[in-house]
């Protein structure tokens, strides 16, 4: 089960872009911010073909709005499935929430309730997109900082039922899970062992703000030890899955992203080499 | 569904508008109280609602400085939340609120500085498109040339300023101290983005305009000629002409010659 298997990325930032397309780093895959590249010209879309001649691609959004309960919005998926067939990313993923209602957008990710209702209400709306976009939407689990009354399962019961009703795949970022479990005081463990390894595609690697009483998901560090461990853990029971190093703030050279991108493949492989000995 | 429709109507109007009451909705648990929970979504929709103003409009953040760039934050929230997929757009109605709203409406200089970032910004990623030269010029047989139109490069803005925004914006951006705010009578900048993916900027004589409006307006080449009658003796309107689409040309502004019998573009 390799889930076509890239090896191990960088996410693609403004900050990098030059330095990719000069340089052609020793990295097997990059992911882009489908967004940034929704736009008519100049720069960002002739650095994205620039590194798209010699690198497999994947458009990771942050703009669907799945979980929503807004009509789909078809401008955005038209966008979407046009920057797709123009990149041919190798697969296009983006977050299992929400980001806006009545025509307001909080241009965050926001959680749902978990629930059967929801459920239903999203993976219909997966199978909208999926229909669309003529491929299988990849689809990242949240850090969340809030729970709901209207909840009645546990998140990784959610997203493996979603999961197996849309025919989705799971990009778990392995971060989230960790900054979560610390804000609702849910084992991570828990979370990462009752995943079904048939649904993941992806791992997102990432650092986060540690406020004592809680955690945000801040993109701003280096990927902390604990989430190195429930990486090593998430390698042990998924086995080799596409692995990406994710920095949104406080951008780094890019030689140290490449640096943590080699430390997780080293962390694979040693875990892999350990389970087969 | 009706249930999560009413409960993300109200949590977006909770970060929105600051109003609603949704703490009931929070479970409780954990070592945080719901009110914390909530703030760090609401504390978050300000803050990367702010860092989009900053980088879109960085040059009138200096020149405005923290505290009444906190109030443009603080007023563009609440004034024009975003009802864009993209953040991309979230800054479009910047300049209207500051011509809008006191203190920014006493300085009309501080609206014209945010207009100039936001054409900067569109000639950043608009349309890529072919772009003609000299080469595709020269082709062209002598009595062609009267007829000449030309299509400017989707990239290429006109922009319109009363005050010396664009100097200002110069210093602030070379990290110098700006200049006092001037009144100027009517100037006008054209701004493109040249061959190597840069936007660049100049100041048009007002005979250099008319010949752009012209061509923009459909106008021929025998057209910009007529109308430079008004600023040239007649034995050096030929020259100046050809001078200004010599120049269009070189500097990737035009991006197809058109003749009744083609079009003529390099690339």
């Amino acid at each position: 089960m390799n889930n076509n298997f890239l090896g191990f990325g960088v996410g693609l930032r403004t900050d990098h872009y030059q330095h990719v397309v000069d340089n052609r780093p020793d990295v097997d895959w990059l992911e882009v911010i489908s967004e940034n590249f929704m736009v008519a010209g100049g720069k960002p879309k002739y650095f994205l073909h620039a590194v798209r001649e010699n690198y497999p691609i994947v458009m990771h959004g942050v703009s669907m709005s799945i979980a929503g309960t807004d009509p789909l919005n078809m401008d955005y998926l038209k966008k979407l499935k046009m920057l797709s067939s123009e990149i041919q990313p190798e697969w296009v993923s983006d977050h299992l929430c929400w980001t806006g209602a009545e025509g307001l957008n909080s241009h965050d990710l926001l959680p749902v309730p978990y629930n059967n209702e929801v459920i239903t209400h999203i993976v219909d709306r997966i199978q909208q997109v999926q229909e669309i976009l003529g491929r299988a939407l990849v689809l990242e689990n949240v850090s969340s900082y809030l729970t709901y009354n209207q909840s009645d399962m546990e998140e990784w019961d959610f997203i493996n039922t979603i999961a197996e009703h849309s025919g989705c795949k799971i990009l778990l970022d392995i971060n989230n899970i960790y900054v979560s479990s610390r804000n609702h005081g849910f084992s991570a463990q828990t979370f990462l062992h009752a995943i079904k390894p048939e649904h993941i595609q992806q791992f997102h690697l990432a650092g986060h703000s540690d406020y004592g009483d809680y955690m945000i998901d801040t993109h701003d560090h280096d990927v902390p030890p604990a989430v190195w461990d429930l990486y090593a853990d998430a390698v042990k029971k998924f086995g080799l899955i596409s692995t990406l190093i994710e920095r949104d703030d406080n951008i780094p050279p890019f030689e140290d992203l490449h640096a943590e991108m080699k430390h997780a493949r080293d962390i694979a492989q040693r875990t892999l080499d350990l389970n087969s000995a | 569904m009706l249930d999560l429709r009413v409960l993300q109507s109200d949590l977006i109007n909770y970060l929105v508008h600051k109003k609603q009451k949704v703490d009931g909705y929070i479970a409780d648990g954990g070592s945080i109280d719901k009110q914390t929970r909530l703030n760090i979504y609401s504390n978050a929709y300000t803050l990367r609602l702010r860092g989009v103003i900053d980088i879109d409009h960085e040059i009138l953040s200096y020149y405005l400085g923290d505290e009444l760039f906190d109030q443009l934050v603080q007023g563009y929230i609440s004034a024009y939340p975003s009802n864009h997929t993209s953040l991309r757009d979230f800054c479009s109605n910047v300049p209207n609120y500051l011509k809008d709203n006191p203190p920014f409406n006493e300085y009309p200089v501080i609206e014209e500085l945010a207009r100039f970032e936001q054409t900067l910004l569109f000639a950043f990623d608009a349309s890529d498109s072919t772009t003609a030269n000299m080469l595709d010029l020269n082709k062209l047989s002598i009595e062609d040339w009267p007829d000449i139109k030309i299509r400017f490069h989707p990239s290429m803005q006109l922009f319109e300023n009363h005050y010396n925004c664009v100097e200002i914006w110069q210093a602030l951006k070379q990290k110098r101290t700006p200049p006092e705010v001037q009144k100027c009578d009517h100037s006008t900048w054209v701004i493109w983005r040249n061959a190597q993916r840069i936007t660049e900027f100049r100041s048009l004589e007002i005979s250099e305009l008319e010949s752009i409006q012209t061509f923009l307006k459909g106008g021929s080449l025998s057209d910009v000629c007529e109308q430079l009658q008004s600023h040239y003796p007649e034995d050096e309107i030929s020259k100046v002409a050809v001078t200004y689409l010599s120049d269009w040309l070189n500097r990737n502004q035009v991006s197809i010659i058109i003749t009744q019998k083609n079009s003529l573009t390099s690339q």
